[in-house]
């Protein structure tokens, strides 16, 4: 790799405004959307490569990326703080995306689908599907309904869908749910 | 099946079938029902449910009344208030083919082997039954599943709904 690269905080996310740098940073591994293009087919657009703070805390410490605000760099530490203000559960859903990422799969943000994360192994458009990946707490409650609600939206999608739980010593548990045909 | 066989409920809960009596009745120790014991096959309540039903068995009290399919439900429903659930995951299934034999825990109460598997080689599911509105800790759901890991088996959720249609999922790790 080698290449760091540069993104300016605004509000929640990151923009990488030279679409150079965009196109080599998105071809790392699907990092960023391009602005205004919902479905880039290829690395080859000319607009600005918007992160979210997950895929950017997570390329800012692999120190691929630096961050910067008000003209100045943040530190890890300054933009975990940011991280923690504006993202809801952001620790444990780090630790999950993180997680993934290391494992070198391809996480995308699930909310289109309604969960935290579609997970590729190849690529969007690559693979025939995404797994759908909830963060949830080892303490929570579910229920039946909840199951199988997460259970048919994934399988409108793909056969499975997959519970994260991190646990508090950074290890993470999954559970993987497949619709089973007696 | 056609012949029927005489089952007791005992005062103690347990339905027996007396196999000096029944001689017939290996046949269904042979299907994977029961608990051999010398003379004694012992049936688990879903089992005694089931055979009911399909008119296998009939079953009386200590007192020799014959009971009702609901009576005997009643009267055992007393010792185990999810036993209405259990009976129809264990109905479901076994109409389907399989054979299903007790779990290992109040929480994992089937062990489910393979059509065709039973008598040839373990069994390769594990069930835990969760009734629709009824909470479940994520946490718990992680430990059955090591339970059922360190068995070598494969878990699988059987969600009953209010009205008793069930829906499966099998759940697995990452490796």
């Amino acid at each position: 790799m080698g290449e760091v690269f540069k993104a300016q905080l605004v509000e929640n996310r990151l923009i990488v405004w030279n679409p150079e740098e965009g196109r080599r940073l998105y071809s790392l591994g699907y990092y960023g959307k391009p602005l205004g293009i919902s479905k880039p087919k290829s690395a080859d657009f000319n607009v600005p490569l918007i992160l979210d703070l997950l895929e950017g805390f997570y390329l800012a410490e692999k120190g691929v990326l630096k961050v910067y605000a008000n003209g100045e760099e943040l530190s890890l530490t300054q933009l975990r703080r940011r991280a923690l203000k504006t993202y809801k559960d952001f620790r444990l859903k780090y630790q999950v995306y993180r997680d993934l990422r290391d494992k070198g799969l391809i996480v995308q943000p699930g909310i289109k689908f309604g969960c935290d994360f579609a997970v590729y192994k190849q690529g969007p458009g690559l693979d025939h599907a995404p797994y759908l990946v909830q963060v949830r707490k080892a303490r929570e409650l579910v229920d039946a309904a909840d199951l199988v609600r997460s259970g048919r939206l994934a399988t409108t999608v793909r056969k499975r869908f997959i519970i994260a739980l991190p646990k508090p010593k950074g290890q993470i548990q999954y559970l993987i749910f497949k619709w089973w045909k007696p | 099946m056609p012949s029927l066989f005489k089952a007791k409920l005992l005062s103690n809960g347990r339905i027996v079938l007396d196999l000096k009596e029944n001689p017939q009745a290996e046949a269904l120790q042979a299907r994977g029902y029961g608990e051999k014991t010398g003379e004694i096959l012992q049936l688990q309540p879903w089992e005694a449910l089931h055979l009911l039903s399909e008119e296998t068995i009939t079953v009386v009290d200590e007192l020799g009344e014959t009971l009702s399919f609901e009576t005997l439900l009643e009267r055992l429903s007393a010792g185990d208030e999810t036993l209405w659930s259990k009976y129809l995951v264990f109905r479901d299934l076994r109409t389907r083919g399989y054979v299903v034999k007790p779990g290992f825990s109040p929480e994992l109460p089937f062990r489910v082997y393979e059509r065709g598997g039973y008598g040839r080689e373990p069994s390769k599911f594990l069930l835990l039954p969760l009734r629709e509105g009824e909470p479940l800790s994520l946490e718990k759901l992680e430990r059955a599943l090591q339970t059922a890991k360190a068995a070598k088996k494969e878990l699988v959720l059987a969600l009953v709904e209010r009205r008793g249609e069930i829906v499966y999922y099998s759940l697995s790790q990452f490796a």
